[in-house]
Protein backbone atom coordinates (compact mmCIF):
# COMPACT_ATOMS: atom_id res chain seq x y z
CA UNK A 1 0.00 0.00 0.00
CA UNK A 2 2.88 2.46 0.89
CA UNK A 3 4.29 1.85 -2.56
CA UNK A 4 1.24 2.75 -4.54
CA UNK A 5 1.00 6.06 -2.45
CA UNK A 6 3.69 7.39 -4.71
CA UNK A 7 1.23 7.24 -7.93
CA UNK A 8 -1.02 9.56 -5.94
CA UNK A 9 2.50 12.48 -5.28
CA UNK A 10 2.38 15.65 -7.98
CA UNK A 11 5.21 16.08 -9.23
CA UNK A 12 4.82 19.27 -11.05
CA UNK A 13 3.80 21.57 -8.70
CA UNK A 14 3.73 24.68 -11.63
CA UNK A 15 -0.13 25.46 -12.50
CA UNK A 16 -2.24 22.77 -10.23
CA UNK A 17 -5.52 23.47 -9.31
CA UNK A 18 -8.54 21.12 -7.81
CA UNK A 19 -12.11 21.27 -7.00
CA UNK A 20 -11.33 20.57 -3.37
CA UNK A 21 -8.31 21.47 -1.76
CA UNK A 22 -7.69 19.72 2.20
CA UNK A 23 -4.97 21.09 3.83
CA UNK A 24 -3.66 18.94 6.90
CA UNK A 25 -4.01 14.77 6.95
CA UNK A 26 -4.94 14.18 10.57
CA UNK A 27 -8.39 13.39 12.57
CA UNK A 28 -10.55 15.70 10.09
CA UNK A 29 -8.53 15.83 6.77
CA UNK A 30 -8.14 12.39 6.13
CA UNK A 31 -12.03 11.80 6.74
CA UNK A 32 -12.97 15.07 4.75
CA UNK A 33 -10.97 13.69 1.71
CA UNK A 34 -12.08 10.20 1.97
CA UNK A 35 -15.80 11.14 1.83
CA UNK A 36 -15.24 13.82 -1.18
CA UNK A 37 -13.33 11.33 -2.99
CA UNK A 38 -15.88 8.70 -2.60
CA UNK A 39 -18.54 11.49 -4.16
CA UNK A 40 -16.24 11.49 -7.06
CA UNK A 41 -14.66 15.10 -6.26
CA UNK A 42 -11.31 16.02 -7.71
CA UNK A 43 -9.03 16.67 -4.63
CA UNK A 44 -5.74 17.31 -3.11
CA UNK A 45 -4.62 16.67 -0.12
CA UNK A 46 -1.58 18.94 1.43
CA UNK A 47 0.40 17.63 4.19
CA UNK A 48 3.27 19.60 5.95
CA UNK A 49 4.98 16.32 7.10
CA UNK A 50 6.06 13.42 5.26
CA UNK A 51 4.54 9.74 4.83
CA UNK A 52 6.59 7.26 7.00
CA UNK A 53 6.20 3.88 6.43
CA UNK A 54 5.61 1.54 9.36
CA UNK A 55 9.19 0.36 8.91
CA UNK A 56 10.38 3.44 10.03
CA UNK A 57 9.82 3.12 13.51
CA UNK A 58 11.05 -0.51 13.36
CA UNK A 59 14.76 1.55 13.62
CA UNK A 60 15.70 4.02 16.42
CA UNK A 61 13.34 5.61 18.60
CA UNK A 62 15.26 8.89 19.05
CA UNK A 63 15.18 8.71 15.04
CA UNK A 64 11.42 8.52 14.73
CA UNK A 65 10.50 10.63 17.46
CA UNK A 66 12.40 13.55 16.50
CA UNK A 67 10.33 13.74 13.23
CA UNK A 68 6.54 12.72 12.82
CA UNK A 69 6.04 15.30 16.11
CA UNK A 70 6.13 18.77 15.44
CA UNK A 71 8.84 20.60 16.77
CA UNK A 72 10.51 17.78 17.85
CA UNK A 73 7.98 17.10 20.35
CA UNK A 74 7.70 20.03 21.46
CA UNK A 75 5.46 23.37 21.66
CA UNK A 76 6.43 25.46 24.06
CA UNK A 77 3.74 26.92 26.08
CA UNK A 78 4.84 29.85 28.04
CA UNK A 79 3.18 31.41 31.43
CA UNK A 80 2.59 29.89 34.69
CA UNK A 81 3.70 26.99 34.35
CA UNK A 82 5.29 26.86 30.82
CA UNK A 83 5.08 23.37 29.53
CA UNK A 84 5.29 21.71 26.44
CA UNK A 85 1.88 20.90 23.84
CA UNK A 86 2.80 17.83 21.66
CA UNK A 87 0.86 17.20 17.87
CA UNK A 88 1.81 15.00 15.21
CA UNK A 89 3.07 16.22 12.27
CA UNK A 90 2.97 13.37 9.35
CA UNK A 91 0.63 11.74 6.85
CA UNK A 92 -1.88 11.12 8.73
CA UNK A 93 -1.37 13.53 12.00
CA UNK A 94 -1.53 12.36 15.42
CA UNK A 95 -4.08 9.17 14.52
CA UNK A 96 -1.00 7.75 13.23
CA UNK A 97 1.13 8.30 16.72
CA UNK A 98 -1.15 8.76 19.30
CA UNK A 99 -2.43 5.39 21.65
CA UNK A 100 -5.67 4.48 19.33
CA UNK A 101 -8.36 5.56 21.74
CA UNK A 102 -11.73 6.53 19.99
CA UNK A 103 -14.31 8.05 22.42
CA UNK A 104 -17.55 8.86 21.51
CA UNK A 105 -18.36 12.40 22.29
CA UNK A 106 -19.64 12.71 25.96
CA UNK A 107 -23.35 13.25 26.74
CA UNK A 108 -23.10 15.94 28.64
CA UNK A 109 -20.57 17.61 25.71
CA UNK A 110 -23.71 16.99 23.16
CA UNK A 111 -25.89 18.62 25.18
CA UNK A 112 -23.43 21.76 25.61
CA UNK A 113 -23.11 21.77 21.91
CA UNK A 114 -26.90 21.52 21.38
CA UNK A 115 -28.17 24.33 23.52
CA UNK A 116 -25.14 26.91 22.16
CA UNK A 117 -25.71 26.28 18.57
CA UNK A 118 -29.40 26.23 19.12
CA UNK A 119 -29.40 23.16 16.51
CA UNK A 120 -29.69 19.16 16.97
CA UNK A 121 -27.04 18.23 13.74
CA UNK A 122 -24.75 17.45 16.35
CA UNK A 123 -26.99 15.90 18.84
CA UNK A 124 -26.63 12.17 19.99
CA UNK A 125 -28.95 10.37 18.02
CA UNK A 126 -27.33 12.22 14.97
CA UNK A 127 -23.57 11.58 15.51
CA UNK A 128 -24.69 7.74 16.94
CA UNK A 129 -24.89 6.38 13.09
CA UNK A 130 -21.22 8.12 12.22
CA UNK A 131 -19.69 6.76 15.31
CA UNK A 132 -20.93 3.49 14.62
CA UNK A 133 -19.19 3.96 10.96
CA UNK A 134 -16.01 4.95 12.39
CA UNK A 135 -15.65 2.51 15.15
CA UNK A 136 -16.27 -0.13 12.17
CA UNK A 137 -13.64 1.93 10.02
CA UNK A 138 -10.70 1.89 12.54
CA UNK A 139 -11.83 -1.49 14.15
CA UNK A 140 -12.10 -0.09 17.40
CA UNK A 141 -12.46 -2.72 19.75
CA UNK A 142 -12.78 -3.00 24.06
CA UNK A 143 -9.57 -3.56 25.06
CA UNK A 144 -8.92 -6.56 27.80
CA UNK A 145 -7.10 -7.09 30.65
CA UNK A 146 -6.47 -10.34 30.26
CA UNK A 147 -4.21 -10.27 27.11
CA UNK A 148 -1.64 -8.73 29.01
CA UNK A 149 1.35 -9.92 31.02
CA UNK A 150 1.85 -6.26 32.68
CA UNK A 151 -0.51 -5.73 35.80
CA UNK A 152 -0.37 -1.60 35.77
CA UNK A 153 -3.92 -1.54 34.00
CA UNK A 154 -5.06 -4.25 36.50
CA UNK A 155 -4.07 -2.05 39.39
CA UNK A 156 -6.85 0.35 38.07
CA UNK A 157 -9.72 -2.41 38.36
CA UNK A 158 -8.54 -3.19 42.05
CA UNK A 159 -8.42 0.30 43.13
CA UNK A 160 -12.15 0.39 41.63
CA UNK A 161 -13.06 -3.00 43.03
CA UNK A 162 -11.82 -1.45 46.37
CA UNK A 163 -13.33 2.04 46.60
CA UNK A 164 -16.56 1.19 44.28
CA UNK A 165 -15.66 3.59 41.65
CA UNK A 166 -16.03 3.08 37.90
CA UNK A 167 -13.23 1.92 36.14
CA UNK A 168 -13.60 0.86 32.26
CA UNK A 169 -11.65 -1.03 29.71
CA UNK A 170 -10.94 1.59 26.96
CA UNK A 171 -11.87 1.56 23.40
CA UNK A 172 -8.85 1.21 21.01
CA UNK A 173 -8.03 1.24 17.29
CA UNK A 174 -6.27 -1.77 17.02
CA UNK A 175 -6.14 -4.68 14.66
CA UNK A 176 -3.80 -7.85 16.47
CA UNK A 177 -1.98 -5.24 18.77
CA UNK A 178 1.43 -7.21 19.07
CA UNK A 179 1.73 -5.23 22.56
CA UNK A 180 5.56 -3.67 21.39
CA UNK A 181 4.81 -0.88 23.51
CA UNK A 182 5.84 1.48 21.04
CA UNK A 183 2.09 3.60 20.84
CA UNK A 184 3.68 6.76 20.84
CA UNK A 185 6.28 7.07 18.90
CA UNK A 186 4.90 4.98 16.24
CA UNK A 187 3.02 1.67 16.34
CA UNK A 188 5.82 -1.10 14.66
CA UNK A 189 3.77 -3.84 13.94
CA UNK A 190 1.00 -1.88 12.04
CA UNK A 191 -1.99 -2.98 14.57
CA UNK A 192 -2.99 0.62 15.04
CA UNK A 193 -5.83 1.83 12.93
CA UNK A 194 -4.67 5.00 12.01
CA UNK A 195 -6.99 7.24 9.61
CA UNK A 196 -3.68 7.03 7.09
CA UNK A 197 -4.75 3.17 6.90
CA UNK A 198 -8.10 3.43 6.66
CA UNK A 199 -9.19 6.61 5.28
CA UNK A 200 -6.65 7.95 3.12
CA UNK A 201 -4.75 4.75 1.83
CA UNK A 202 -8.55 3.54 0.14
CA UNK A 203 -9.15 7.74 -1.24
CA UNK A 204 -5.63 7.59 -2.62
CA UNK A 205 -6.81 3.80 -4.62
CA UNK A 206 -9.53 6.34 -5.53
CA UNK A 207 -7.45 9.00 -6.86
CA UNK A 208 -6.39 11.36 -4.31
CA UNK A 209 -3.75 14.03 -5.09
CA UNK A 210 -1.21 14.24 -2.27
CA UNK A 211 1.43 16.87 -1.56
CA UNK A 212 3.77 16.01 1.37
CA UNK A 213 6.34 18.17 3.27
CA UNK A 214 4.81 21.16 1.81
CA UNK A 215 3.23 23.63 3.95
CA UNK A 216 1.11 25.81 3.31
CA UNK A 217 1.69 29.65 4.30
CA UNK A 218 -1.14 31.79 3.02
CA UNK A 219 -4.81 32.01 1.57
CA UNK A 220 -4.97 34.42 -1.40
CA UNK A 221 -8.28 35.87 -2.40
CA UNK A 222 -10.00 37.60 -5.29
CA UNK A 223 -13.15 39.55 -5.24
CA UNK A 224 -13.27 38.93 -1.55
CA UNK A 225 -13.18 35.04 -2.28
CA UNK A 226 -10.10 32.66 -1.49
CA UNK A 227 -9.41 31.00 -5.03
CA UNK A 228 -5.48 30.31 -4.58
CA UNK A 229 -3.57 28.69 -1.87
CA UNK A 230 0.31 29.98 -1.64
CA UNK A 231 2.34 26.78 -0.16
CA UNK A 232 5.73 26.23 0.22
CA UNK A 233 7.80 23.23 -0.55
CA UNK A 234 11.80 22.26 -0.55
CA UNK A 235 12.03 26.37 0.13
CA UNK A 236 10.33 27.27 -2.99
CA UNK A 237 6.62 28.45 -3.52
CA UNK A 238 4.10 27.29 -5.15
CA UNK A 239 -0.04 28.35 -5.49
CA UNK A 240 -2.59 26.05 -5.91
CA UNK A 241 -5.88 26.78 -7.00
CA UNK A 242 -9.27 25.94 -5.72
CA UNK A 243 -12.69 26.34 -5.69
CA UNK A 244 -13.64 25.25 -2.51
CA UNK A 245 -10.79 25.04 0.94
CA UNK A 246 -11.25 22.69 3.46
CA UNK A 247 -8.61 23.65 6.98
CA UNK A 248 -7.50 20.86 9.20
CA UNK A 249 -4.24 21.93 10.07
CA UNK A 250 -4.75 21.44 13.78
CA UNK A 251 -5.64 23.94 16.02
CA UNK A 252 -2.67 25.76 16.37
CA UNK A 253 -1.87 26.10 12.59
CA UNK A 254 -5.69 26.46 11.42
CA UNK A 255 -6.19 29.91 13.26
CA UNK A 256 -2.63 31.15 12.61
CA UNK A 257 -3.04 30.38 8.45
CA UNK A 258 -6.41 32.60 8.93
CA UNK A 259 -4.79 34.97 10.95
CA UNK A 260 -2.19 35.22 8.04
CA UNK A 261 -4.21 35.36 5.60
CA UNK A 262 -6.95 37.97 6.49
CA UNK A 263 -5.58 40.53 8.05
CA UNK A 264 -9.17 42.13 9.50
CA UNK A 265 -10.32 39.01 11.06
CA UNK A 266 -11.79 39.33 14.36
CA UNK A 267 -10.62 35.92 15.61
CA UNK A 268 -9.11 35.98 19.05
CA UNK A 269 -7.95 32.37 18.63
CA UNK A 270 -7.86 30.85 22.00
CA UNK A 271 -7.56 27.14 22.66
CA UNK A 272 -8.76 24.90 25.29
CA UNK A 273 -6.55 21.83 26.44
CA UNK A 274 -5.98 18.72 28.68
CA UNK A 275 -3.45 18.38 30.94
CA UNK A 276 -1.67 15.46 31.61
CA UNK A 277 0.32 14.62 34.59
CA UNK A 278 2.57 11.81 35.59
CA UNK A 279 2.66 9.91 38.49
CA UNK A 280 5.59 7.21 38.44
CA UNK A 281 4.48 4.47 41.24
CA UNK A 282 6.95 1.95 42.82
CA UNK A 283 4.86 -0.90 44.26
CA UNK A 284 5.32 -3.80 46.32
CA UNK A 285 5.03 -6.41 44.03
CA UNK A 286 6.05 -7.16 40.10
CA UNK A 287 4.08 -5.81 37.63
CA UNK A 288 6.14 -5.59 34.59
CA UNK A 289 4.52 -2.80 33.27
CA UNK A 290 7.35 -2.59 30.04
CA UNK A 291 5.43 -5.25 28.31
CA UNK A 292 2.36 -4.39 27.04
CA UNK A 293 0.78 -1.40 25.20
CA UNK A 294 -0.24 2.44 26.16
CA UNK A 295 -3.55 1.03 28.78
CA UNK A 296 -6.42 -1.09 28.85
CA UNK A 297 -8.36 0.60 31.49
CA UNK A 298 -9.38 3.78 32.93
CA UNK A 299 -10.96 5.24 35.88
CA UNK A 300 -14.07 7.51 34.63
CA UNK A 301 -15.74 8.21 38.10
CA UNK A 302 -14.55 11.72 37.80
CA UNK A 303 -15.45 12.21 34.32
CA UNK A 304 -18.34 15.01 35.13
CA UNK A 305 -14.95 17.00 37.18
CA UNK A 306 -13.13 16.43 33.55
CA UNK A 307 -11.01 14.28 35.15
CA UNK A 308 -9.35 10.77 34.06
CA UNK A 309 -7.14 8.10 35.21
CA UNK A 310 -4.80 5.82 33.45
CA UNK A 311 -1.70 3.67 33.16
CA UNK A 312 0.76 5.17 30.37
CA UNK A 313 2.99 3.61 27.97
CA UNK A 314 5.88 2.65 30.01
CA UNK A 315 9.73 2.08 29.47
CA UNK A 316 13.03 3.21 31.12
CA UNK A 317 13.26 6.13 28.54
CA UNK A 318 9.70 7.25 29.22
CA UNK A 319 10.55 7.12 33.21
CA UNK A 320 13.69 8.73 33.00
CA UNK A 321 12.90 11.32 30.68
CA UNK A 322 10.33 12.38 32.77
CA UNK A 323 12.11 12.82 36.40
CA UNK A 324 14.03 15.73 37.08
CA UNK A 325 17.15 16.48 40.02
CA UNK A 326 17.25 12.93 41.04
CA UNK A 327 20.31 11.59 43.10
CA UNK A 328 22.27 8.63 42.65
CA UNK A 329 20.51 7.10 45.37
CA UNK A 330 17.28 7.59 43.79
CA UNK A 331 18.60 6.18 40.49
CA UNK A 332 19.95 3.35 41.68
CA UNK A 333 16.58 2.32 43.72
CA UNK A 334 14.54 3.12 39.95
CA UNK A 335 16.81 0.95 38.41
CA UNK A 336 16.50 -2.08 41.17
CA UNK A 337 12.97 -2.11 41.36
CA UNK A 338 11.69 -1.60 37.38
CA UNK A 339 9.82 -4.12 37.24
CA UNK A 340 7.73 -2.76 40.33
CA UNK A 341 7.22 0.29 38.79
CA UNK A 342 4.07 2.05 36.76
CA UNK A 343 3.42 5.18 35.26
CA UNK A 344 0.18 6.59 35.75
CA UNK A 345 -1.47 9.25 33.45
CA UNK A 346 -3.70 11.96 35.33
CA UNK A 347 -5.79 14.14 32.29
CA UNK A 348 -7.51 17.13 33.41
CA UNK A 349 -9.52 19.43 31.32
CA UNK A 350 -8.15 23.01 31.79
CA UNK A 351 -10.71 25.50 32.33
CA UNK A 352 -8.24 28.73 31.26
CA UNK A 353 -7.71 28.83 27.61
CA UNK A 354 -4.52 28.97 25.73
CA UNK A 355 -3.95 32.15 23.72
CA UNK A 356 -2.51 32.13 20.32
CA UNK A 357 -0.13 34.88 18.99
CA UNK A 358 0.91 35.79 15.54
CA UNK A 359 4.67 36.81 15.99
CA UNK A 360 6.04 37.04 12.60
CA UNK A 361 4.42 33.54 11.73
CA UNK A 362 5.64 31.74 14.17
CA UNK A 363 2.86 30.74 16.63
CA UNK A 364 3.60 32.02 20.23
CA UNK A 365 1.86 30.55 22.85
CA UNK A 366 0.48 32.09 26.28
CA UNK A 367 -0.76 29.97 29.54
CA UNK A 368 -1.82 30.23 32.78
CA UNK A 369 -3.47 27.55 34.93
CA UNK A 370 -6.64 28.67 36.99
CA UNK A 371 -6.42 28.76 41.03
CA UNK A 372 -9.61 26.51 40.61
CA UNK A 373 -7.67 23.93 38.57
CA UNK A 374 -4.32 24.17 40.73
CA UNK A 375 -7.04 23.23 43.58
CA UNK A 376 -8.60 20.79 41.75
CA UNK A 377 -5.44 18.87 40.70
CA UNK A 378 -4.40 18.92 44.33
CA UNK A 379 -7.24 17.37 45.47
CA UNK A 380 -7.23 14.52 42.97
CA UNK A 381 -3.11 13.56 42.65
CA UNK A 382 -3.97 13.69 47.22
CA UNK A 383 -7.02 10.74 46.31
CA UNK A 384 -5.21 8.53 43.98
CA UNK A 385 -2.16 8.62 45.77
CA UNK A 386 -4.32 7.00 48.63
CA UNK A 387 -5.80 4.74 46.69
CA UNK A 388 -2.41 3.84 45.11
CA UNK A 389 -1.03 3.41 48.57
CA UNK A 390 -4.24 1.37 49.58
CA UNK A 391 -3.68 -1.32 47.21
CA UNK A 392 0.29 -1.33 47.97
CA UNK A 393 2.22 1.97 46.36
CA UNK A 394 4.98 1.74 48.02
CA UNK A 395 6.46 4.93 46.55
CA UNK A 396 4.92 7.86 44.40
CA UNK A 397 7.03 10.42 42.26
CA UNK A 398 4.47 13.57 42.02
CA UNK A 399 4.53 15.56 39.09
CA UNK A 400 6.46 18.26 40.05
CA UNK A 401 9.39 19.61 39.13
CA UNK A 402 11.63 19.19 42.22
CA UNK A 403 10.33 15.32 41.86
CA UNK A 404 8.88 14.89 44.75
CA UNK A 405 8.37 11.44 46.55
CA UNK A 406 6.20 10.47 48.83
CA UNK A 407 5.73 7.36 50.91
CA UNK A 408 2.76 7.86 52.55
CA UNK A 409 -0.30 10.07 52.45
CA UNK A 410 0.97 12.60 55.12
CA UNK A 411 4.22 13.21 52.75
CA UNK A 412 2.02 13.63 49.72
CA UNK A 413 -0.36 16.15 51.58
CA UNK A 414 3.24 18.33 52.51
CA UNK A 415 4.53 17.96 49.02
CA UNK A 416 0.72 19.42 47.77
CA UNK A 417 0.85 22.09 50.39
CA UNK A 418 4.65 23.10 49.45
CA UNK A 419 4.38 23.11 45.87
CA UNK A 420 3.12 25.96 43.56
CA UNK A 421 1.10 26.22 39.90
CA UNK A 422 5.10 26.90 38.71
CA UNK A 423 6.39 23.76 40.10
CA UNK A 424 4.08 21.63 38.11
CA UNK A 425 5.51 19.41 35.75
CA UNK A 426 2.82 18.92 32.70
CA UNK A 427 2.62 18.17 29.41
CA UNK A 428 -0.44 18.83 26.66
CA UNK A 429 -1.47 16.82 23.74
CA UNK A 430 -4.93 17.37 23.44
CA UNK A 431 -5.77 20.78 21.97
CA UNK A 432 -9.40 21.94 20.08
CA UNK A 433 -11.69 24.72 20.06
CA UNK A 434 -9.29 27.67 18.49
CA UNK A 435 -11.43 28.65 15.58
CA UNK A 436 -15.14 27.14 16.80
CA UNK A 437 -17.85 26.77 15.22
CA UNK A 438 -20.96 29.15 16.27
CA UNK A 439 -24.24 30.14 16.20
CA UNK A 440 -22.75 34.17 15.56
CA UNK A 441 -19.60 35.48 14.77
CA UNK A 442 -18.51 35.68 18.63
CA UNK A 443 -14.84 36.96 18.73
CA UNK A 444 -13.58 33.31 19.33
CA UNK A 445 -15.07 31.78 16.26
CA UNK A 446 -14.73 32.07 12.61
CA UNK A 447 -17.33 29.00 11.54
CA UNK A 448 -20.81 28.65 10.98
CA UNK A 449 -22.61 25.03 12.84
CA UNK A 450 -21.81 23.68 8.89
CA UNK A 451 -17.98 24.50 9.36
CA UNK A 452 -18.30 27.24 6.95
CA UNK A 453 -16.65 30.25 7.30
CA UNK A 454 -18.77 33.19 8.29
CA UNK A 455 -17.02 35.69 5.71
CA UNK A 456 -16.39 33.09 3.18
CA UNK A 457 -18.91 30.95 1.79
CA UNK A 458 -15.88 28.60 0.01
CA UNK A 459 -13.76 28.49 3.26
CA UNK A 460 -14.39 25.17 5.60
CA UNK A 461 -12.72 23.97 8.36
CA UNK A 462 -12.72 20.17 9.85
CA UNK A 463 -10.54 20.07 12.72
CA UNK A 464 -10.15 20.10 16.60
CA UNK A 465 -10.54 23.90 15.49
CA UNK A 466 -13.99 24.29 14.96
CA UNK A 467 -14.81 21.86 18.12
CA UNK A 468 -17.57 24.31 19.97
CA UNK A 469 -16.22 23.62 23.62
CA UNK A 470 -13.51 21.23 25.54
CA UNK A 471 -14.33 17.24 24.79
CA UNK A 472 -13.35 15.39 28.04
CA UNK A 473 -11.50 12.33 26.77
CA UNK A 474 -9.66 12.18 23.74
CA UNK A 475 -10.90 14.60 20.91
CA UNK A 476 -10.13 11.97 17.83
CA UNK A 477 -13.72 10.85 17.92
CA UNK A 478 -15.54 14.00 18.02
CA UNK A 479 -13.18 15.24 14.95
CA UNK A 480 -13.78 12.53 12.74
CA UNK A 481 -17.80 12.79 13.55
CA UNK A 482 -17.82 16.18 12.73
CA UNK A 483 -15.44 16.32 9.66
CA UNK A 484 -17.78 13.35 8.74
CA UNK A 485 -20.85 14.85 9.25
CA UNK A 486 -19.61 18.05 7.78
CA UNK A 487 -18.40 16.59 4.18
CA UNK A 488 -21.52 14.31 3.95
CA UNK A 489 -23.53 17.04 4.31
CA UNK A 490 -22.36 20.24 2.45
CA UNK A 491 -20.58 18.77 -0.91
CA UNK B 1 36.74 18.27 19.10
CA UNK B 2 34.55 21.46 18.45
CA UNK B 3 33.74 23.82 21.87
CA UNK B 4 30.09 23.42 20.89
CA UNK B 5 29.84 19.53 20.51
CA UNK B 6 31.88 19.69 23.86
CA UNK B 7 29.29 21.37 25.62
CA UNK B 8 26.45 19.20 23.95
CA UNK B 9 28.34 16.25 25.44
CA UNK B 10 29.19 17.60 28.81
CA UNK B 11 25.11 18.06 28.61
CA UNK B 12 24.80 14.39 27.71
CA UNK B 13 26.68 12.77 30.13
CA UNK B 14 25.26 15.25 32.60
CA UNK B 15 21.54 13.95 31.99
CA UNK B 16 22.18 9.80 31.87
CA UNK B 17 25.08 9.98 34.72
CA UNK B 18 22.38 8.34 36.92
CA UNK B 19 21.14 5.89 34.25
CA UNK B 20 24.39 4.76 33.39
CA UNK B 21 27.75 3.38 35.23
CA UNK B 22 29.71 2.99 31.75
CA UNK B 23 30.67 5.04 29.50
CA UNK B 24 28.84 4.88 26.20
CA UNK B 25 30.11 5.18 22.42
CA UNK B 26 27.01 6.03 21.67
CA UNK B 27 28.12 9.80 22.60
CA UNK B 28 29.96 10.28 19.66
CA UNK B 29 26.98 11.37 17.45
CA UNK B 30 24.80 12.57 20.05
CA UNK B 31 25.95 16.41 18.97
CA UNK B 32 24.92 15.59 15.27
CA UNK B 33 21.36 14.34 16.67
CA UNK B 34 20.52 17.15 19.08
CA UNK B 35 21.49 19.97 16.41
CA UNK B 36 19.14 18.14 13.79
CA UNK B 37 16.90 17.87 16.63
CA UNK B 38 16.99 21.57 17.57
CA UNK B 39 16.94 22.49 14.01
CA UNK B 40 13.27 21.13 13.98
CA UNK B 41 12.66 22.48 17.04
CA UNK B 42 9.92 25.88 17.65
CA UNK B 43 12.06 28.79 17.10
CA UNK B 44 11.65 30.07 20.38
CA UNK B 45 13.84 26.70 21.61
CA UNK B 46 16.15 27.61 18.35
CA UNK B 47 16.72 31.12 19.71
CA UNK B 48 17.22 29.72 23.77
CA UNK B 49 19.49 27.27 22.72
CA UNK B 50 21.68 29.30 20.71
CA UNK B 51 21.89 31.74 23.33
CA UNK B 52 22.68 29.34 25.93
CA UNK B 53 25.37 27.56 23.61
CA UNK B 54 27.20 30.56 22.78
CA UNK B 55 27.45 32.08 25.84
CA UNK B 56 28.82 28.50 27.59
CA UNK B 57 31.24 28.84 24.15
CA UNK B 58 32.03 32.10 25.18
CA UNK B 59 32.65 30.47 29.20
CA UNK B 60 34.64 28.08 27.58
CA UNK B 61 36.90 30.11 25.76
CA UNK B 62 37.45 32.03 28.94
CA UNK B 63 38.46 28.59 30.72
CA UNK B 64 41.05 28.03 28.08
CA UNK B 65 42.83 31.22 28.68
CA UNK B 66 43.11 29.79 32.51
CA UNK B 67 45.45 26.55 31.05
CA UNK B 68 43.32 24.20 32.97
CA UNK B 69 43.46 20.89 32.06
CA UNK B 70 40.82 19.08 30.03
CA UNK B 71 39.16 16.98 32.97
CA UNK B 72 38.75 20.38 35.24
CA UNK B 73 37.06 22.39 32.43
CA UNK B 74 34.64 19.42 31.66
CA UNK B 75 34.25 19.36 35.15
CA UNK B 76 33.39 22.97 35.28
CA UNK B 77 31.11 22.66 32.18
CA UNK B 78 29.37 19.93 33.40
CA UNK B 79 28.94 22.49 37.02
CA UNK B 80 28.07 25.67 34.99
CA UNK B 81 25.13 23.25 32.80
CA UNK B 82 23.92 22.02 36.37
CA UNK B 83 23.47 25.81 37.40
CA UNK B 84 22.43 26.93 33.59
CA UNK B 85 19.44 24.10 33.33
CA UNK B 86 17.95 25.63 36.21
CA UNK B 87 16.74 29.58 34.54
CA UNK B 88 13.38 29.73 33.87
CA UNK B 89 12.42 28.93 29.86
CA UNK B 90 16.44 27.76 29.44
CA UNK B 91 15.35 24.62 31.48
CA UNK B 92 12.65 24.62 28.69
CA UNK B 93 15.55 23.78 26.36
CA UNK B 94 17.52 21.77 28.80
CA UNK B 95 14.23 19.75 29.59
CA UNK B 96 13.90 18.96 25.85
CA UNK B 97 18.18 18.11 25.42
CA UNK B 98 17.77 16.03 28.68
CA UNK B 99 14.78 14.16 26.73
CA UNK B 100 16.29 13.41 23.80
CA UNK B 101 19.65 12.61 25.80
CA UNK B 102 17.51 9.20 27.21
CA UNK B 103 15.82 8.61 24.65
CA UNK B 104 19.19 8.21 22.32
CA UNK B 105 20.49 6.59 25.28
CA UNK B 106 18.15 3.80 25.39
CA UNK B 107 17.03 3.76 21.34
Amino acid sequence: MDDQLKKNYIEDLEDISCDYLVVGSGAGGSVACSELIKKNKDVILVEEGSHYKIDHFKGSIADSFSKVWRNSGVTPILGNPSFGYGEGMCLGGGTYINGGLIYRTADTVLQDWEQRLKSKIYSKENLKPIFEKIEKNLNVTVEKNEIDKNKDSQILFDISKKNNIKCVNVRRAIKNCKRNNKCTTGCVSGAKQSTLQNYIYPAAAKGLRILTNTRAEKILLKNNKPFKLKVKKDQKYFKIKFNNIILACGPIQTPLLIKKSFNNTSLKSRMHVHHNLRLNVVFNKPLNSEIGTIFTSQIQEYINDGVLFSASNFDKSYLFSGLNNLNSNQYEFLKENINFLATYLFQIKATNEVKIFNFNNIPVLHYNLSESDFIKIKKYLLLFSKMMFEIGAKKIYLPFSNNCEATNVDEVKKSLDFNKIKNLDMVSVHGMSSARMSLDNTPNSFFNIEGRSFEYENLYCVDASILPTSTIESPQGSIMALSHSITERNF
Amino acid sequence: MKIKSKIIICAYENNISGITDQKSDIKNNFDLYIENVISNSHPLIKFSYNIVIYMLVFVNLTLLLFLLGEKKEKKILKFLLKKIEKIFFVNKVFKLIKVYSVIYYYG
